[in-house]
């Protein structure tokens, strides 16, 4: 007798990074530790995609981002396109927005191994952040490094 | 000896469901729900540890929080963890938000302690957390807010 495992999870990766800051401009950048080339488990009906990171207040007091989630296919990235699936994060204050962003994404699964990645880019000039860093430690003001996080993982079942 | 690589191991989680209300100073405190004494798996590389919990503005509308992940040996004393802090800061911006972290540590053998501390940057910049205000139409009328730690273990390959 076999029995089909349903509502599982399989084929789970994590990673934290130990990067350098990231300045989130009008340029659009991939953000540092996002990247991962991941393979879902066959039978899975979903991927999960679930990344976290810190931003803080520099050089801009507030900030309002953009980001998106694209997907490798024979070395070329692309967007998943769904607008749905693009997150504006921002705060708009006189001195210093800092926090986290925790994102997940639900995503349909795909054959062999690809890459997914997030890209994001500051709604202009005067609301860039950076990211990856804590502008403040204690009572000083200071930047400690903040290593971004990464899940990702696969659902077996209906 | 065999081992399920990418698979969660060890999994445990802590749900708190009415935690006292906290208010960050500049002297370290840890935060309700947020400690757990924890065993990583044989062969896991790696431990991972979410937390969610919900911080408001205290007092005035300027908020300056840290957040730091801290280990500890049984019984010894806590040192934060490389890379594993956070801050929530915003200024007369009345915040309020969930934070939700997810940190990942190299894992261990043998029992550990895991927590999260936070202090203020200074006395007019406090948060409190676990309690949020401006329900049902009033500033004055507040909710408890609960406390969700999952934590475990992983070997990536």
């Amino acid at each position: 007798m076999s029995y089909l495992i349903k509502n599982d999870i399989q084929n789970l990766f994590v990673s934290s990074t130990n990067t350098s800051s990231q300045l989130i401009s009008t340029t659009e950048v991939t953000l540092n530790g996002s990247e991962v080339y991941y393979t879902p488990h066959p039978q899975s009906k979903k991927v999960i995609y679930e990344y976290n990171f810190s931003f803080s207040w520099y050089p801009d007091t507030g900030n309002l981002l953009n980001i998106q989630i694209e997907q490798e296919s024979s070395g070329a990235y692309s967007s998943l396109g769904d607008e749905w699936r693009r997150i504006p994060p921002g705060h708009n204050t006189s001195v210093g927005a800092a926090t986290n962003c925790s994102l997940m994404y639900i995503l349909d699964p795909w054959q062999g191994k690809k890459g997914t990645r997030l890209r994001a880019r500051s709604h202009s000039s005067s609301w860039e952040t950076t990211a990856h860093i804590t502008r403040v430690y204690h009572q000083s003001v200071l930047d400690k490094p903040v290593f971004p996080t990464l899940k990702i993982y696969s659902i077996i079942g209906d | 000896m065999t081992f399920n690589p990418n698979q969660i191991m060890n999994y445990q989680s802590i749900y708190t469901k009415s935690p006292g209300e906290q208010i960050t100073t500049t002297t370290l405190q840890v935060v309700s729900g947020s400690e757990i004494t924890y065993q990583p798996a044989i062969h896991s590389n790696f431990v991972v540890y979410e937390l969610s919990f919900t911080q408001d503005y205290y007092d005035d509308g300027t908020c300056r929080a840290n957040y730091y992940l801290e280990s500890g040996s049984l019984g010894g004393s806590f040192s934060e963890v490389e890379g594993c802090l956070n801050n929530f800061g915003f200024n007369d911006a009345v915040a309020k938000d969930i934070k939700n972290l997810m940190f990942i540590v190299p894992s261990w053998e043998g029992t550990k302690s895991l927590r999260l501390s936070t202090d203020c940057y200074d006395s007019d910049r406090q948060v409190r957390l676990h309690r949020t205000a401006f329900w049902e139409g009033s500033s004055n009328t507040t909710k408890v807010n609960s406390v969700s730690l999952e934590v475990f273990s992983i070997r990536n390959q």
